[in-house]
């Protein structure tokens, strides 16, 4: 995949990239969130950015993610291209009136007259530098995901998250750009020259005929290490990366588990009502007949997140537990 | 009360089993410890006891009939005017419900629903009894290859069937018939005759355990036919080649302990102090190999006879078991057929096996230039994990040695009885 000029960049660097690049090619993109300026957000990733695009395009906020989102929906609905950040996706609940029942529904409301080119970048999950407890580790795209009118995109890697993040910029309706904090530091090859990556279209990480495991964001390296693990004992793991999580990139679950017909879904966040059981459902009501083995979700504890890393670390799902499930579904 | 009695599982691997024998006649009052019938597997004949007391009632299998393991053969009640299940009595079902395979050791019988009340038993099916698990793809497969679940062992969790096990039957099916030109060639399966079987899985042991690699020397036969000429003459008896080189190998073959041996686990040689000479003997059914006990100390006139008995008795497919076993080396000779030489597989446990070729003339130099003499190639198939390649060339040499000056092997008699 990489093609020629491709260098190793880390995936903050990635969406600095993405940002800057947009910014360059369209007057009409600006940043704003909170500390985003001199001092580049939460984690950095807006660093070096106000020094070349100045105070009217990466503008700094007060801590009212509930108005400043609705802010960025008006200039977005008044002809700009505005990429919120969030400094953690836990503080998009404060803002979930202008996100769910506003951005989602502009399009819709004002019968196509209006539309909002708005993306909300969103720092989530945990695993990450440092812990942070039970109010800034959550993973919440389930929730977005449920809202119709919202697009959510959760990139795994640098790749795709420069990729994904320009398409979400040019795209005409509200996206939700999910980041994992734990990737922020993991490089990967990206090429120099401009590329996009397209929404619903999921990518296959590692092909394989034994098994199909779906995972995505910080899951999707989990998953590859366990894959390794299982190669040893004779298990080929194909593993599927949605990319963007609506629109779903359904079909290539299919063809997968058509192919292996075993499933193991893997997500950091809780089970309940999860993402993971939702691609279950849609897994069965289309490839029953194709499959071995009861599909396997394996997901987070049902537990606030604890500060404490020796028991944070407990409660998310580890390489070892997808080992066990793979072989437990190819009855191993 | 009436309880089912099923052809056993005995053995892990037990596919169907012959009733040699009913020992308990239709009617008998049966105790529990009884023995009911005798059962042939591949491996032994075993009786069969009864678990419970009752009348030995609707016996539909005859002596010497080979049934399915898990299909009811006998019904026992406990009283000798209950009617029995439908289907039953002498006519013999044609489809065996699919029952639980009874483990060896295990009860063989099955209680069925005893409440009148409910239910009579010709109503009851044996599927809607048992509950099959099996996975969507392999449901499909089974239906898409016409293979009936029912009789699909499963190996998922609850005995579900699941996909490998499909394969399993699909591969088996493979491999007894071709699948696509079973429409266009004719074809008929036929049923292994029990030696035919014994001696499909020896042959397959043999070439899955057992390294082997061949060593071959040409062993000119001009003495030994002069004087097995002598010894003919002397006793008014053919002398068969056979006959000379079982005598020959069993004087050898002490001087080469490792080729009258068994490789019992990876790290152990299990060396015989007797030589038993096996000799493989094509019967009407199959190949069997009688056994020349203790060969050495016996005479050329006595191994003579005991292979005249052999040659007797494989004609009339009598052979006892005590004739077959122990052998601790092989002798296979095909040169009777014009053979010249081949390549025999090792009989298990065994560590090598002589295979012997025609006598046939062979050009050789002699001191007025080049003649003829009579020649036999001796091939010998031994088992890399204890046998070297020097080693079996030395046990040829020797051989060789021996066979190329017979006096003393064929004319002295050893036993002077």
């Amino acid at each position: 995949m990489p093609e020629n000029g491709s260098r190793k960049l880390t995936y903050m660097l990635a969406i600095r990239e993405a940002l800057q690049e947009e910014m360059r090619a369209d007057p009409h993109v600006l940043i704003m969130g909170e500390d985003l300026a001199r001092h580049g957000g939460g984690f950095g990733v807006t660093k070096e950015l106000w020094e070349e695009f100045g105070s009217d395009r990466v503008r700094n906020t007060p801590i009212s993610e509930n108005s400043f989102v609705g802010a960025a929906l008006g200039a977005a609905m008044t002809g700009s291209r505005p990429v919120v950040e969030l400094m953690f996706m836990d503080f998009a609940m404060v803002a979930m009136d202008q996100i769910c029942n506003e951005a989602a529904k502009v399009r819709y409301m004002y019968g196509g007259q209006a539309q909002a080119p708005l993306v909300i970048r969103c720092p989530q999950g945990g695993l990450s530098w440092k812990s942070a407890a039970a109010q800034h580790s959550q993973s919440l795209e389930a929730w977005f995901v449920h809202i119709p009118g919202l697009k959510v995109v959760f990139p795994s890697n640098a790749y795709d998250a420069k990729g994904l993040l320009k398409s979400a910029i040019r795209d005409n309706n509200p996206v939700v750009f999910i980041e994992h904090k734990a990737l922020y530091g993991i490089e990967d090859l990206v090429p120099a020259e401009e590329y996009l990556v397209p929404f619903g279209k999921g990518k296959v990480v590692r092909p394989g005929n034994d098994v199909t495991v779906i995972a995505s964001g910080y899951m999707v390296h989990f998953a590859q290490e366990a894959a390794s693990r299982l190669e040893e004992k004779g298990i080929e793991v194909e593993i599927l990366d949605p990319r963007t999580l609506k629109p779903l990139d359904e079909e290539l679950f299919y063809q997968s588990i058509k192919k292996t017909h075993r499933a193991v879904i893997v997500q950091e966040a809780n089970k309940n009502a999860g993402l993971g059981m939702d691609w279950c459902a849609r897994i069965q009501e289309n490839c029953f007949d194709w499959l071995d083995a009861p599909i396997s979700v394996l997901a987070g504890e049902d537990v606030p997140i604890p500060y404490a890393s020796s028991i944070e670390n407990q409660i998310y799902v580890s390489t070892s537990d997808i080992v066990r499930a793979v072989k437990e579904v190819c009855y191993g | 009360m009436i309880y089912e009695i099923f052809m056993p599982k005995l053995t892990h691997d037990m596919q169907t089993g012959i009733l040699v024998a009913w020992v308990k006649k239709e009617n008998d009052l049966v105790k529990k410890g009884d023995v009911l019938f005798e059962v042939e597997t591949d491996k032994a004949i075993s009786e069969v006891e009864a678990e419970d007391e009752g009348y030995l009632r609707g016996i539909s299998v005859e002596d010497g009939q080979e049934v399915k393991v898990g299909e009811v053969i006998a019904y026992l009640t406990s009283d000798e005017t209950e009617p029995l299940p439908a289907g039953s009595g002498s006519q013999p079902t044609d489809e065996a419900p699919e029952q639980p395979e009874a483990v060896a050791g295990e009860p063989v019988m099955k209680k069925e629903d005893p409440s009148p009340d409910s239910v009579s038993p010709e109503s009851v099916s044996p599927d809607s009894l048992e509950r099959i698990f099996i996975s969507p793809i392999a449901r499909r497969m089974a239906e898409e290859s016409q293979i009936d679940i029912h009789k699909v062992p499963g190996s998922g969790p609850r005995g579900r069937i699941i996909e490998r096990d499909i394969t399993a039957v699909l591969a088996a099916r493979a491999a007894t018939k071709p699948g696509k030109l079973a429409n266009t060639v004719a074809y008929q399966d036929r049923r292994m005759s029990r030696a035919n079987q014994v001696m499909a899985a020896r042959m397959v042991e043999s070439v899955q355990t057992i390294p082997q690699f061949v060593v071959e020397m040409a062993v000119r036969l001009d003495e030994v036919l002069r004087y097995k000429a002598i010894w003919q003459e002397q006793h008014q008896k053919k002398l068969s080649l056979t006959a000379i080189l079982i005598r020959a190998v069993s004087q050898v073959l002490g001087g080469f302990p490792l080729l009258n041996a068994s490789v019992i686990e990876p790290e152990t040689i299990r060396v015989y102090e007797d030589i038993n000479i096996g000799i493989a003997f094509q019967t009407a059914e199959s190949l069997l190999v009688p056994v020349v006990h203790n060969a050495p100390a016996r005479s050329m006139f006595e191994i003579m006879t005991i292979m005249d008995q052999f040659r007797m008795v494989a004609s009339e497919r009598g052979f006892q078991p005590e004739d077959l076993a122990l052998g601790t080396f092989t002798i296979s000779n095909l040169g009777m057929y014009g053979v010249e030489r081949f390549t025999a597989l090792i009989n298990p446990p065994q560590t090598a096996i002589l295979a012997v070729g025609s006598s046939h003339d062979q050009l050789v130099r002699t001191d007025k230039g080049f003649g003829f003499c009579s020649a036999i190639a001796l091939r010998l198939s031994t088992d890399h994990r204890v046998i070297t390649g020097v080693y079996a060339s030395q046990f040829l040499t020797a051989l060789r040695e021996l066979l190329e000056n017979p006096k003393t092997l064929i004319l002295q008699e050893v036993d002077q009885r």
